[in-house]
């Protein structure tokens, strides 16, 4: 189970100063903000206030947003939670589980989370503002398996 | 912002002479034909405000059209003397009111109204003859296509309203104002009032059904825009407006989160009337790191 360093956490501080780490429960807490900018897409600032939980299933910790804003955003938009990437259980899904390690390619890496933090809710502010995709999104659910086994045995 | 926009809903509210004034008039009409009904003084039972006066949404500046709605309950007896005529029970409310409001005041009986326009320039009064009945709805005159009577629920309009409000702690009478404002502003796009009305409530009822709590009235407002632009369909007229206003919101929104407040506040001067809504004069001087990145991981739900 991935837990911070006093490095780590004193980095985290001056980068993202809204998050306090908890070390009893292990997990940050708090705002996560930023300023950002896709290519020649519109700069956005926003924030989201935020549960990131270590735990000891896979690389990544569980994120919950928990202000309700991204489901307030789809409710805004007329779409369903999941369209803005929240799973069943409130937790958000940053990347398809069959790609994490083309980001994590050495474990868990905290400036590297931070910054697919950022990424990642910059689509969703994006979405919600504007109301299309700044980049493709992955495929909700588990059809990329079918489609995998359906080209391998192509192959 | 915040200040910017209280101050707007400040410029927006009618002054307490202007609310007096209203209810000097529509009282006054009320009187006039409580005496030529009745042979006595108005009552309040006589009458039932309804409209932007009773939900207290009429705004500043008080323009041609900026009307009190009033019912004025008119008895069995007259109710059965016109019920194949509706036009003879405005006619009859007309000429009794032209016998107070003889020679300075306009009054134009058509449709389901009695209209006094007042020479003031100021508020007129639309007063409706009816007939209450006992489910505490209304039948109305409308003398449209041959003329016939039509039930009117101005309560339930109310009650719906007053709902929305009370849970909302006030945010639906706040946006009804600025949205108004907004169409006043908008001089192409026709949007009625009660359409306005009963738009707002959806839109707070759905999204900020507690109440705005810490978020700011111009993330409120934008999110109304949106909201609606989601909506709408493309053969509605208003969509493009809708549209233009919520890129200007979304500008102005971005702006106030750099700290830009004097763009942030012509983006909403762009909007709203720029009479009313104020000018911010000074900027935050804030370090706003721009992280600009040009590939990032696609996101999933499972």
């Amino acid at each position: 189970m991935v837990t911070l360093t006093y490095n780590e956490i004193s980095w985290l501080w001056k980068v993202q100063p809204g998050l306090t780490y908890i070390h009893g429960a292990n997990l940050l807490a708090g705002t996560f903000k930023f300023t950002a900018q896709y290519r020649t897409l519109e700069k956005i600032t926003d924030s989201y206030d935020l549960v990131i939980r270590f735990t000891s299933n896979g690389i990544l910790p569980e994120v919950y947003e928990t202000r309700g804003k991204i489901a307030r955003m789809a409710k805004i938009a007329g779409k369903q939670i999941g369209d803005f990437h929240v799973n069943s259980d409130g937790t958000l899904c940053m990347i398809r589980e069959d790609k994490v390690y083309s980001i994590y390619k050495n474990g868990f890496d905290l400036k590297l989370f931070i910054n697919h933090l950022m990424t990642h809710f910059y689509w969703i502010s994006y979405y919600g503002i504007y109301g299309k995709e700044p980049w493709i999104a992955e495929e909700h659910g588990y059809g990329y398996l079918l489609n995998k086994l359906l080209w391998t045995k192509r192959l | 912002m915040e200040k910017n926009f209280s101050q707007f809903l400040c410029n927006l509210r009618l002054t307490q002479n202007q609310r007096e004034d209203a209810k000097k008039k529509y009282e006054g009409v009320i009187n006039c034909l409580a005496r030529h009904f009745y042979d006595r003084g108005r009552n309040d039972s006589d009458q039932y405000l309804f409209g932007s006066y009773k939900t207290k949404t009429a705004i500043r500046p008080i323009e041609d059209g900026s009307d009190v709605d009033v019912l004025f309950k008119i008895d069995n007896d007259s109710y059965e003397k016109y019920k194949d005529n509706a036009s003879g029970i405005l006619q009859e409310c007309r000429n009794a009111l032209k016998d107070t409001y003889s020679t300075t005041e306009e009054i134009h009986a058509w449709g389901k109204v009695v209209l006094v326009k007042f020479s003031d320039g100021t508020h007129n009064v639309e007063v409706l003859p009816a007939w209450e009945k006992s489910d505490n709805k209304f039948f109305i005159p409308n003398t449209e296509d041959c003329g016939s009577w039509e039930t009117f629920d101005p309560r339930s309009q109310i009650a719906s309203f007053q709902e929305s409000i009370d849970s909302t702690d006030g945010l639906t009478r706040d946006c009804v104002m600025m949205i108004k404002n907004w169409v006043r502003n908008t001089i192409t796009m026709k949007y009625k009032s009660f359409n306005v009305v009963q738009d707002v409530i959806s839109f707070a009822n759905s999204i900020y059904s507690s109440g705005k709590r810490d978020e700011n009235y111009d993330v409120v407002v934008r999110d109304f825009f949106n909201y609606w632009v989601n909506r709408l369909s493309d053969k509605d007229e208003r969509r493009s407006h809708f549209q233009t206003a919520l890129n200007r919101a979304n500008k102005a929104v971005q702006y106030e989160k750099e700290g830009k407040h004097i763009e942030a506040s012509e983006e909403w001067r762009k909007i709203f009337d720029p009479k009313l809504f104020p000018h911010s004069d000074k900027n935050e001087e804030r370090e706003n790191e721009v992280n600009r990145f040009s590939t990032a991981p696609r996101p999933w739900s499972h």
